[in-house]
């Protein structure tokens, strides 16, 4: 029974060592470019056709009630909002590129928007701490779909914490709501076109 | 990047071609294209001194925040990932960062053999860690535990007083590829999940669970080499696994004191040094989340128990822990499971003086996180209402010597990362060769647990 498991235990480790080999080392990147602009948007809007984009100013006033409403700092003065349109020249949705500081460096990533302002999809464009990466995978990403400004978009409640990350998804929840937030206030809820 | 480096070139390269043709009198038209190239050469300088100045001060944002920007508030369910799990406050320069986490407790419980209630301050535990990433690929991390206020004087080369030092875990870490990873050092054994997350401000209930205590014997960590890793098989599931060579169980486990029968598993992990020949355990837990929030692993720990010396005609004996445990987790409900199970071949003699061969347990814990924002800090507080069913069988073969748990309680967090835990215990007992429950013995607990 020893003698069994002892082979068993060598050949596993031996195939590991080889799977090394054979795979190879690749480099440890600690910028993770995954994708571009352009890229995200045509994953969460697969129909687009046609971009439009538009530069909304924040006035002081909207910014205080959004820092009001948010219980949190906003630093932008502008909004950079794209709006996406479909073949037939419909309106289908907003992607905002937008920025938050993971544990050490900021993560970039596109949020989704459709017209009635519930997140279609969120993807993450630049991924730069060494650790914490799970938050760019759709396993996680896809807990934000449907998602309005009026959720709480909060660990254990809404959105389910991924061990060993939980700085980054606090990062990412806490973008996903500003996101919502800001173009409510820009937008309104009516759909724009 | 590339139209720098091209104007960057073109500007070397025309002096140069200049001063070798005698100073001609340029054209206008280069002229002009050199004065554009220039002008493109300050523009994207200054871009790149912006974004220069942007990260810096996103970097020194970061490191200056403060603990509620930075730290790992919500941390409940905990990661199976150990050190990479953990929050660090402090960073040191060249990648090292230290931090820890502290325990104190308030007991208060009747005891049935003494015939009385008694009630006890415990500074149950102090846990320094420190984590290196001394480069991208190989790090390090330990962390040392300090329990009961641990007060020790060394004379004659023994230390003498009152608490436990001892290292949790001490490893070098070198990363091939996410998937794979080299583990060497003192490690946190991967049997169960509990084990590799015990940390006292991720658990909700102040006493942890009986299996993990007395059937796994945690916490336990042991001297060794292996891999660990994450695949991700598909886009929504996600595979880890943890497997290692490590000294075996040493005699301890049967080296019982007149009228024992249970299997001391508690005190037989294997030598952490080399001063003696030891015998060569296996150990190794595999992970399966088929989607977030669903985790189920599974963990063996096997091998031969003794000292490691071949001796001619004794007989080798081994020792095996079967784990299982599950996590579940939708919304604020949190379900824990985990279930283990030791068995050990015994010598004639232990089998005729009436020694178990076996250790089982299980728990199942549910959790319900509610009030966020009820108290101040408002962003970040909650409350959790806790629930667990404990059930232990410390001598498998034998009748009785079996003990049940419930426990409830319910805890406040401010941050994620501290929690106030108030918990009641009720405690059902069957002694040894009976089959009859001693009086329920119940207990009352307050804890303090935060990570720093």
């Amino acid at each position: 029974m020893v003698d069994r498991l002892r082979a068993r235990t060598l050949s596993f480790l031996t195939g590991l060592v080889l799977a090394i080999s054979l795979a190879g080392i690749r480099p440890i990147q600690a910028q993770e470019v995954l994708l571009t602009p352009e890229q995200a948007s045509h994953e969460i809007f697969p129909e687009q056709a046609k971009i439009v984009r538009d530069a909304k100013a924040i006035s002081p006033a909207v910014k205080h009630q959004l820092e009001k409403q948010l219980g949190r700092r906003i630093d932008e003065d502008s909004l950079i909002v794209s709006r996406v349109f479909d073949a037939h020249n419909t309106f289908v949705g907003y992607t905002v590129v937008t920025e938050e500081i993971g544990k050490y460096r900021p993560i970039t990533f596109m949020v989704g928007v459709t017209p009635q302002l519930t997140v279609r999809d969120v993807a993450v464009l630049v991924y730069r701490e060494s650790r914490g990466g799970d938050v760019k995978r759709k396993r996680f990403l896809s807990q934000y779909r449907g998602k309005r400004a009026t959720d709480p978009i909060d660990l254990d409640r809404d959105i389910i914490n991924i061990s060993g990350a939980t700085i980054s998804v606090r990062s990412m929840n806490a973008g996903v709501k500003r996101v919502l937030a800001e173009l409510t206030a820009v937008y309104g809820t009516s759909p724009t076109k | 990047m590339s139209r720098f480096a091209s104007s960057l070139a073109l500007l070397c390269a025309v002096p140069a071609m200049a001063i070798q043709a005698q100073q001609p009198v340029l054209p206008d038209s280069v002229v002009r294209q050199l004065t554009r190239m220039q002008q493109q050469i300050d523009s994207l300088r200054r871009v790149t001194e912006r974004q220069d100045e942007r990260i810096i001060a996103l970097d020194e944002h970061a490191s200056t925040a403060t603990r509620s920007s930075t730290d790992s508030a919500n941390r409940p369910t905990p990661s199976a990932r150990g050190i990479y799990g953990k929050p660090f406050v402090r960073r040191f320069g060249s990648g090292t960062a230290i931090g820890g986490y502290v325990s104190t407790e308030f007991r208060s419980e009747y005891v049935n053999d003494l015939g009385k209630r008694r009630s006890a301050f415990d500074a149950h535990r102090i846990v320094p860690f420190i984590f290196s990433e001394i480069t991208d690929r190989l790090h390090f991390g330990t962390e040392i535990e300090f329990e009961h206020g641990t007060k020790l004087e060394v004379e004659d080369g023994e230390a003498e007083g009152a608490g436990e030092l001892s290292v949790e875990f001490a490893t070098l870490d070198y990363r091939f590829t996410e998937a794979l990873n080299l583990r060497a050092g003192v490690i946190l054994s991967p049997v169960g999940r509990f084990n590799l997350t015990h940390d006292d401000p991720i658990n909700e209930l102040t006493d942890r669970p009986l299996v993990t205590q007395q059937v796994v014997p945690g916490t336990l960590s042991e001297t060794g080499f292996g891999f660990f890793g994450t695949l991700y098989p598909t886009e929504r599931s996600l595979v880890t696994y943890e497997a290692y060579v490590v000294n075996g169980f040493t005699d301890e486990l049967v080296e019982l004191e007149p009228g024992d029968h249970r299997l001391n598993v508690r005190e037989a992990a294997g030598s952490r040094g080399a001063a003696d020949a030891t015998t060569k355990n296996y150990v190794a837990r595999l992970g399966v989340s088929p989607m977030l929030g669903v985790e189920l692993g599974a963990s063996v720990h096997t091998g031969e128990y003794g000292e490691g010396v071949e001796t001619s005609g004794e007989e080798e004996h081994n020792a095996t822990i079967v784990a299982l445990d599950g996590s579940w987790r939708r919304g604020p409900f949190e379900v824990l499971a985990e279930a283990a199970r030791l068995r050990a071949g015994l010598s004639d003699s232990l089998r005729t003086a009436g020694v178990s061969n076996g250790r089982e347990g299980y728990y199942v814990q549910g959790n319900y996180r509610f009030g966020h924002g009820w108290l101040t800090p408002k962003p970040t507080s909650f409350f959790t209402g806790v629930i667990r069913w404990d059930q232990a069988d410390y001598a498998t073969d034998k009748t009785g010597d079996d003990q049940r748990r419930l426990s409830v309680g319910l805890n406040w967090r401010p941050i994620g990362d501290a929690a106030f835990k108030g918990e009641y215990q009720w405690n059902w007992s069957t002694p040894f060769g009976t089959t009859t429950r001693d009086p329920v013995e119940r207990r009352v607990l307050f804890s303090i647990a935060t990570y720093f």
